[in-house]
C-alpha cells in the first residue's frame, strides 16, 4: 500500500473495487484470470511489480548477461497481488510486497526461504533491514525500497519562517489550516498517525487506545478537506492542501513541482515501510530467481533503480551511485537518529477490527 | 419483476419458441449472476481468519453485526442520496424529456438525443476528476468567483452537495432517455382533444401526459436509484472519502480489511433491500396505466 500504487493505478483500483463492490466478491474472484500459459521455458523469468518501479534499461543487461528472457508484469496493490495468488496463480517467479504483506504471503505457507549461498550481493544491504518485523533476518525477503511516511507541507502556510514550520502531529489539529489539509484514505497509516499523536505505538492492539486515537481524529475531521491517497502530489503541488500525510516518495515529488512544499519526519517518529523482492514457494524458476535477486543488489544496479524511481535504496553499497540531491534529501534518506524513531506497521492479526469498525465510525461521524 | 410488466402478452408458441432463444442469455446469467449470487451467499456465512482467509461456515454473525453497528448508518445515508439523486434527476430530467419530445421536429431529435449521452464516451472517471479541477480551492470555480470580487468563494468541494452534484451529473441522461420514450409514444392526438374540450394545458399536463409517462418514470426511477445506491466512486472522489456510504463499506471490506464474509454479507443485504423495494415500488407504486 505505498504511494506509487495508489497514484499510477487507482483507476484500476477503482474499477477492480466496482466489480466486487457491483457484482460481490465471488464476481471478484472469477474476475481474477489465472494466466494458464505459464510455460517451463528453463530460460525465462517471470517478474510481477509495480508500475514503473525498476529503470527499464536494466532489464536487457540481465536478459544479455544470463540469456535469460525476462516477463515483467505489473500489479496494481498488495491486496490485489494476494488475489492472484488466493485465486491460484502460480507462474511468478518474483513478487514485491510491501513490509506486512511479506509477513502474510510468508504465514499462508506462499513464500520460498532464499538460498543466500547463491545471493552473495546479500553483504551490501544494510544491516538493520535485517531485524524487520516481518522477515527478521531477510529468510523469505530482500529490501527493495524504503520510505516513510509523514507530513507534507507548504511553508507559505508558515510564514516561510523555519521557526515557525510544523515539527510534529499536534499541527493536523491546528484550527488555522482548517480546510486545507489532506489524509491519508488509509486506517492502519491515519489511525497510526493519531496513536503517534497520543504518544501510542503504531501497532497498537489495546482497544482503549484505538478508540482515543480515533476520538482525536473525529475532533480533527472537520479541518481535513479530504482522505485521499491517491492526490497527494497534485494538491500538494497546486497548494490546495498546505498540510498533507503523505509518503515520503510522493511529498519529494510535490516538492520537484512546487518549491514551497517541504517534508518532515514529526518529532515523535512515523511509519517506515520496506517494499521486498521474494521468490514464491510455486515459481516455475526458482533458479533464474535467485540470479535477478542477487543482480538487483548489485550496487550500481541498486544505485539505477533509486535513481529511476526516486525512491530510498537500503544497499549502502550502492550510495555513491546516488544522485547526490537524492541523498542530500533528508525526507529520502532520513539520518539513523530520526530512523529509530519510526515504526514499521506491523501485522496485527485480530485487531484489525477494531481499526475497521473505528475507522468505519470515524467516516459515519 | 420486470418480465411481468415488460413481456407483452404472447400465445403458447410464441413462448415456447421462446424459450429456445433464451438459451444463450440464460446461460450467461446462470453463469455470471447466478452462480456468483450463491458464492456470495454462502460467504456470507463464513468468516475471516487472521490472515484474512476466508473460513466458510454457517453463522449468522455478520448479518448481526451489521445491524448492530455504525452500518446502518452507512445503509440510511446511501437511500437518502440514492433518493435526492433521484428525486433531482426526475424534476430535472422531465422538462428536458417533455422538451426533447414535444418541442423539437423529429428530425433533431436524434441529434439532441446523441449530444445527451456525447459525455458518456469519456470515461466515467475522467469526468469526475474534470468536476475535481473545477471545483477544487484552486479550481476554475473559486477563480472565477474571486474575479467576480468574492473575497473567500466556498469551496463545496469533499461536501456532500459536491457528491450530490457529481451523482446528478451522473445520472441525468439516465433518467432523461426512458422518459423521452414515453412521452415520444404519447399520442398527441389526447392532448389536442383535451384543447378542444376546454382543458388548460395544466389540466392537460396533470390528467394526461403525466400519467401515460409514467411507465417512463418508472423505468427512470430504477435506472437512477438502484445503480446511485451503491456508487462508491463519487462519494470517494467528490466527498473526499469523509462520509462512507454503504459502497465504500462494501469495497472496504473486500480490498482494505480483507474480510470477505462480512462484504459478501453487506452485499446480500443490500442485494435483499434493493430487491424488495425494487417489489414493492412496482406492485404499489403502480396505477392501471403501467400495467394496462
Amino acid at each position: 500500500m505505498r504511494p506509487r500504487h495508489y497514484r499510477r493505478c487507482s483507476r484500476r483500483q477503482f474499477l477492480a473495487g466496482a466489480v466486487s463492490a457491483c457484482a460481490s466478491g465471488a464476481f471478484s474472484l472469477a474476475g481474477c484470470t489465472i494466466r494458464t500459459s505459464a510455460p517451463k521455458d528453463p530460460s525465462q523469468l517471470n517478474v510481477y511489480s509495480w508500475p514503473d518501479y525498476i529503470d527499464p534499461a536494466i532489464i536487457p543487461e540481465f536478459e544479455q548477461r544470463y540469456g535469460i528472457k525476462v516477463i515483467y508484469d505489473t500489479v496494481s496493490s498488495n491486496e490485489a497481488l494476494l488475489a492472484k495468488f488466493q485465486a491460484g496463480a502460480s507462474n511468478y517467479d518474483i513478487v514485491v510486497p510491501s513490509g506486512y504483506m511479506v509477513k502474510q504471503l510468508k504465514n499462508m505457507d506462499l513464500l520460498q526461504p532464499l538460498d543466500k549461498d547463491r545471493l552473495p550481493n546479500f553483504k551490501h544491504i544494510a544491516k538493520r533491514f535485517s531485524t524487520s518485523l516481518f522477515d527478521s533476518g531477510c529468510q523469505y525477503s530482500i529490501p527493495y525500497t524504503f520510505g516513510t511516511t509523514g507530513i507534507g507541507f507548504n511553508q507559505s502556510a508558515f510564514g516561510r519562517n523555519e521557526k515557525d514550520e510544523p515539527r510534529d502531529w499536534d499541527v493536523f489539529w491546528d484550527r488555522r489550516l482548517s480546510g486545507r489539509m489532506t489524509l491519508l484514505d488509509d486506517p492502519r497509516e491515519t489511525v497510526g498517525l493519531a496513536l503517534k499523536h497520543l504518544g501510542y505505538s503504531l501497532n497498537s492492539v489495546a482497544t482503549e487506545e484505538i478508540a482515543a486515537a480515533c476520538a482525536e481524529l473525529k475532533r480533527q475531521k472537520p479541518l481535513t478537506m479530504c482522505y485521499t491517497s491517491d492526490q497527494v502530489i497534485v494538491y500538494l503541488a497546486s497548494g490546495d492542501s498546505l498540510l498533507s500525510l503523505a509518503f515520503s516518495g510522493d511529498a519529494q515529488q510535490a516538492a520537484r513541482q512546487n518549491g514551497d512544499v517541504k517534508y518532515i519526519i514529526p518529532e515523535s517518529g512515523a511509519s517506515m515501510w520496506v517494499d521486498n523482492l521474494c521468490v514464491p514457494k510455486s515459481a516455475p524458476h526458482p533458479e533464474n530467481a535467485h540470479l535477478w535477486l542477487n543482480f538487483m543488489m548489485e550496487p550500481r544496479i541498486s544505485a539505477a533503480i533509486a535513481n529511476y524511481t526516486w525512491y530510498a535504496t537500503p544497499n549502502d553499497s550502492a550510495l555513491k551511485y546516488v544522485q547526490p540531491e537524492l541523498l542530500a534529501s533528508k525526507s529520502l534518506y532520513p539520518p539513523q537518529a530520526t530512523l529509530d524513531k519510526c515504526e514499521e506497521i506491523g501485522e496485527i492479526g485480530s485487531a484489525i477490527f477494531a481499526y475497521d469498525r473505528m475507522w468505519t465510525e470515524l467516516k459515519c461521524y | 419483476m420486470n418480465s411481468q410488466t415488460l413481456t407483452p402478452p404472447n400465445s403458447a408458441r410464441a413462448l415456447s419458441s421462446g424459450y429456445a432463444v433464451l438459451i444463450p442469455a440464460g446461460l450467461w446469467l446462470l453463469t455470471f449472476m447466478v452462480l456468483p449470487l450463491v458464492i456470495l451467499l454462502v460467504f456470507s456465512l463464513g468468516h475471516r481468519d487472521p490472515l484474512g482467509r476466508i473460513v466458510l461456515g454457517s453463522s449468522l454473525d455478520n448479518f448481526a453485526r451489521f445491524f448492530c453497528g455504525p452500518y446502518v448508518a452507512c445503509l440510511c445515508r446511501s437511500f437518502c442520496l440514492a433518493a435526492f439523486t433521484t428525486a433531482i434527476c426526475l424534476l430535472l430530467g422531465f422538462p428536458c424529456a417533455l422538451w426533447l419530445a414535444f418541442n423539437l421536429p423529429k428530425s433533431r431529435q436524434n441529434l439532441y438525443l446523441t449530444l445527451l449521452v456525447a459525455p458518456m464516451w469519456t470515461a466515467f472517471l475522467l469526468r469526475i476528476y474534470a468536476w475535481i479541477t473545477i471545483l477544487r480551492p484552486t479550481g476554475l470555480l473559486a477563480a472565477g468567483l474571486r474575479n467576480l470580487g468574492l473575497e473567500n468563494p466556498p469551496v463545496i468541494l469533499y461536501t456532500q452537495w459536491a457528491v450530490l452534484l457529481g451523482m446528478v451529473y451522473n445520472y441525468l441522461p439516465y433518467m432523461i432517455l426512458p422518459l423521452y420514450s414515453a412521452l415520444e409514444k404519447l399520442d398527441r392526438r389526447l392532448l389536442e382533444a383535451a384543447a378542444d374540450l376546454g382543458a388548460s394545458p395544466w389540466r392537460a399536463f396533470t390528467a394526461i401526459t403525466f400519467p401515460l409517462s409514467l411507465r417512463g418514470i418508472v423505468a427512470g426511477v430504477i435506472m437512477v436509484f438502484v445503480p446511485a445506491l451503491g456508487d462508491y466512486v463519487t462519494p470517494d472522489l467528490l466527498g473526499g472519502a469523509k462520509s462512507m456510504y454503504i459502497g465504500n463499506l462494501i469495497q472496504n471490506q473486500f480490498l482494505t480489511v480483507r474480510d470477505w464474509a462480512f462484504g459478501s454479507a453487506v452485499s446480500s443485504i443490500l442485494i435483499v433491500i434493493v430487491a424488495a423495494a425494487i417489489f414493492i415500488y412496482l406492485k404499489y407504486g403502480d396505477t392501471p396505466e403501467v400495467r394496462d
